[in-house]
């Protein structure tokens, strides 16, 4: 018999979450979000209107250039972090490479895009040296069949995240930056190919994502104004997305909350791992990949079942029977989750950034882990101290489930106002979110269950 | 030949480390012998490279953390104090993600890449040993800091040792004549129904009954439980001491569940600080573990008997008298565990330099020399208590530390003999080739 030592990461954090009266503030989550999705449906259909309404105001005006030295200035720090990457130290936690793309870009850059707009677009590392490279923006080799849509973006989504979460070391260094300056390389090399728009657009899978979280603003920026609206309002009055656009926004989704699940001692139970003695990544590899796949399939398909349930439920109706065909329902009421996906991400990842955060602070201080001091402030100890005491605990834990719990609400007023559109008529809107609405108070409980529940990885 | 000459003549090296050590490169210039001082200024510039195996990611992360924290003080004052063999100490730090596979990987960066010339580190068991047959092919010395069995059993190499923190079976074993003596001599044992609860109920039945007790019942809990009141009732009525080493997320659920149980007529409770590092014993939740007692590898809390050393050690990792951060008073270190870096870390300095260590040439000496250790006496390179080392197991002993709940600080009760937790040798690496 050879002991081992347990797991325990965190473990007071996560002994005093089980303290807490989770099962009540779950409860109290899940009716809020119900409570949204009934009072919606009780109020008159203009009301959903009048809430997405969108002021504008006088904003700065700007320039329309391409934003070229930011992004070339991005391009920069990135080949400069690459270089850091494979040469520097092989600490996670020196190194600037794994704080800048996990901790800076990964987890606060996407929840900075969610809140404040599109700030990718000026932060890329691709698009300024491409326009000084190439004038036109729409040149191209090849065209991109119109066929594919996004496939390649979600290929490129899940290759992500199959490296993000089954790979044995995604954090280490020189692995890291390898993995960089590939996907950089494939990147641009799709743009010289295939041309610069189609690609962002359609295969760039964090274009993708960035753009589509930069309409979850309550403010976008159209020079010389500034139009603000309820959190959602252009995602409730937006276009439709394409079929494989509005599968890449579930995925993301999906893994979003794999991400939180695979941690679970349910989900270690269900894989046969003992939680209390994880044997490492590179022992369940087989297995984040397929619950990757499986949790992606499985939210798809759940997703176009409460879509599909919900055209039938609304032809139950008698005021006519010209409803929107599935696909039309589909692609419109697909990006209703992102403020979900948002909620969840920024829920997430608070705790790991609040740790990784003053890592990435020292190695500012410290680039290139020689013991320099840049800014003089001398002895600088990361602590955790905050997972250490019952009432900062609850802060944090209840931060995480009010965002979430933010998040199911305007997606549940999203949905409804795009139901609204789609169905004209507010008996046959009401009639089609049942099944929508139930699925959101679902996902509630399943966020806010993933925060509660003892993990183990 | 030149190199051998130099280590042969004491006078002479000490004088020259003597004046490396203050900088003077040009009096140094001046001396007579021209080889010796190309063979010095070869050494000079070139750093001891110690590869540090850290739990950076994975379950692990907060040991790591406070092993990191550790390790760079000790490094630190290593180098303070003119190095080894006056060069200085570099550290190389690989993040092993607490996987067993990576620890390998890295064990095999450190030989073949980073041109370390020890690996030094790491503490979950399962990664020490997936890591040490590769240290043994590659002939690196691999120095682990993990308290697991796994080095005194036999089942690694002549090149993995373990000469800064005593092992759990000795720990365990060492608790049977105190608890036994002072508590009471009918335990029931509660533990978590895997490897590492299977090895204190193993341990602790065999030295208990052996100190004259009687272990009346073993309760093991499944690991993926999260609420325990169902097994009380297990407990026997005639239990005079409960044994408790849960761990994980659940283990102040356990106290709480524990302190309703049992209310204010409770059996005395012994248990391993492992269900508690890094825990703040003073949190809400488990004021029931007041006046119980804990096994700490290293005394958390300084104690009124507490010696320079302790003192000297906590000020260079930055860690308060009450075991927390010197930064943030809620930042509660591990400290039952981390010294074994500190102390890990002068034992290969103090073998490299019996061992006249120049290089990669030299490993086997260098297993050689600790291999001979011996006594190492309580002093600021072993802070946490005078060790015996055992050569042919790899495997070190010393003080075992108990201390007592009071007024939510731990405050130490009984000190072990090292003799107490001595048992008989399993293996003998001396009598593997290197």
């Amino acid at each position: 018999m050879l002991s081992a030592l347990p797991a325990r990461a965190h473990a007071a954090e996560q002994g005093f979450v089980l303290l807490l009266p989770t099962d009540f503030y779950i409860t109290t989550g899940i009716t809020v979000v119900a409570l949204t999705a009934i009072a919606i449906a009780a109020l008159p259909a203009s009301f959903s209107g009048r809430a997405f309404a969108t002021a504008r105001i006088p904003g700065p005006r700007m320039s329309h250039l391409p934003p070229i030295v930011s992004s070339l200035l991005t391009s920069i720090l990135l080949a400069a972090l690459i270089v850091v990457g494979m040469t520097g130290s092989g600490d996670p936690l020196s190194n600037p490479l794994p704080l800048t793309v996990w901790t800076i870009w990964w987890a606060l850059f996407l929840f900075l895009q969610g809140m404040l707009g599109d700030i990718w677009k000026w932060l890329n590392p691709w698009t300024g040296l491409y326009s000084i490279l190439f004038a036109s923006g729409d040149r191209r080799l090849i065209p991109l069949p119109a066929q594919f849509g996004s496939a390649i973006g979600i290929l490129a989504l899940l290759a992500f995240s199959a490296f993000a979460l089954a790979d044995p070391a995604p954090d280490y260094p020189p692995r890291l930056a390898a993995f960089t300056a590939g996907y950089w390389l494939f990147t641009f090399a799709g743009m010289v190919v295939f041309g610069e728009r189609d690609w962002l657009a359609r295969c760039e899978c964090f274009t993708i994502l960035f753009r589509l979280f930069a309409t979850v603003t309550s403010a976008r920026f159209d020079s010389p104004h500034i139009r603000i609206g309820l959190p959602g309002w252009q995602i409730a009055t937006g276009p439709a997305l394409t079929g494989t656009a509005a599968v890449f926004v579930l995925a993301a989704l999906a893994i979003g909350s794999f991400d939180g699940l695979n941690e679970t001692f349910w989900w270690l139970s269900v894989i046969g791992i003992n939680p209390l003695e994880f044997p490492g990544r590179s022992s369940v590899i087989a297995e984040t990949l397929a619950g990757i796949a499986l949790s992606t399939a499985l939210l798809i398909a759940v997703f176009a079942l409460c879509v599909r349930a919900g055209n039938e439920l609304a032809r139950l109706s008698p005021d006519t029977n010209n409803g929107p065909g599935f696909m039309t329902a589909f692609r419109r009421l697909a990006p209703s989750v992102l403020p979900i996906t948002l909620g969840y991400h920024f829920a997430h990842y608070l705790t790991s950034f609040m740790v990784n955060g003053q890592y990435a602070l020292a190695a500012v201080n410290d680039p290139f882990s020689t013991g320099a001091d840049l800014f003089g402030v001398g002895e600088f100890y990361v602590t955790t101290g905050f997972f250490n005491t019952r009432h900062t605990v609850r802060v944090i834990l209840l931060t995480q489930c009010v965002a979430i719990v933010a998040g199911h609400v305007f997606a549940v007023l999203a949905a409804h106002r795009i139901a609204v559109d789609l169905y004209r008529t507010p008996r046959r809107a009401a009639l089609s979110q049942i099944p929508m609405a139930i699925f959101m108070v679902c996902y509630t409980l399943l966020s806010l269950w993933l925060l509660a529940s003892p993990r183990g990885a | 030949m030149r190199r051998q000459d130099s280590s042969a003549n004491p006078v002479t090296r000490r004088r020259l480390l003597k004046t490396l050590g203050a900088g003077t490169g040009a009096i140094v210039a001046g001396s007579t012998i021209p080889g010796l001082f190309r063979y010095a200024q070869a050494q000079s510039s070139e750093p001891i490279k110690i590869g540090f195996q850290v739990h950076r990611t994975g379950i692990g992360a907060a040991y790591g953390r406070w092993y990191d924290r550790t390790t760079q003080a000790a490094v630190k004052r290593i180098n303070d104090a003119g190095g080894i063999n006056g060069r200085p100490v570099e550290i190389i730090a690989e993040d092993d993600g607490t996987d067993p596979k990576r620890g390998a990987e890295v064990v095999e960066k450190f030989a073949t890449q980073s041109n370390c010339d020890v690996a030094f580190g790491t503490l979950f068991s399962h990664v020490v040993i997936g890591s040490a047959p590769r240290a043994g092919e590659l002939k690196i010395p691999y120095f682990v800091v993990s308290e697991g069995h796994h080095v005194a059993s036999g089942m690694l190499n002549r090149y993995t040792l373990q000469p800064g923190i005593t092992d759990v079976k000795s720990q365990v074993e060492a608790m049977g004549p105190f608890v036994a003596a002072n508590l009471g001599k009918k335990v029931a044992m509660i533990f978590p129904d895997f490897a590492f609860g299977h090895d204190h109920r193993d341990y602790f039945t065999a030295a208990f009954e052996k100190s004259g007790g009687q272990v009346n019942a073993h309760i093991a809990i499944p690991p993926t439980e999260t609420s325990f009141t169902k097994y009380f009732p297990k407990i026997p009525q005639d239990t005079e001491v409960l044994y408790h080493v849960m761990v994980g997320p659940a283990v102040l659920t356990f106290v709480k569940e524990l302190g309703e149980f049992f209310g204010s007529s409770r059996p005395e409770l012994f248990g391993f600080i492992d269900s508690l590092e890094a825990v703040d014993i003073s949190s809400p939740g488990l004021e029931f573990l007041e006046g119980t007692y804990f096994w700490e590898g290293n005394p958390r809390y300084a104690q009124d008997n507490q010696t320079s050393h302790d003192m000297n050690y906590r000020q260079a990792v930055g860690v308060d008298a009450n075991g927390a951060s010197v930064s943030d008073a809620k930042d509660v270190s591990t400290y039952a565990h981390m010294f074994g870096c500190w102390e890990t870390l002068n034992i290969i300095k103090a073998g490299m330099e019996a061992a006249g260590y120049q290089g990669p040439q030299d490993r086997a000496k260098l297993i050689e020399a600790v291999e001979a250790m011996t006594e190492l006496p309580l002093s600021d390179d072993h802070p946490q208590g005078a060790k015996i080392f055992n050569g042919k197991t790899h495997q070190v002993f010393g003080h075992q530390y108990i201390t007592r709940v009071t007024e939510g600080k731990l405050v130490l009760a009984h000190t072990t003999s090292i003799e107490d937790t001595f048992y008989p040798d399993e293996a003998d690496y001396t009598s593997q080739p290197f």
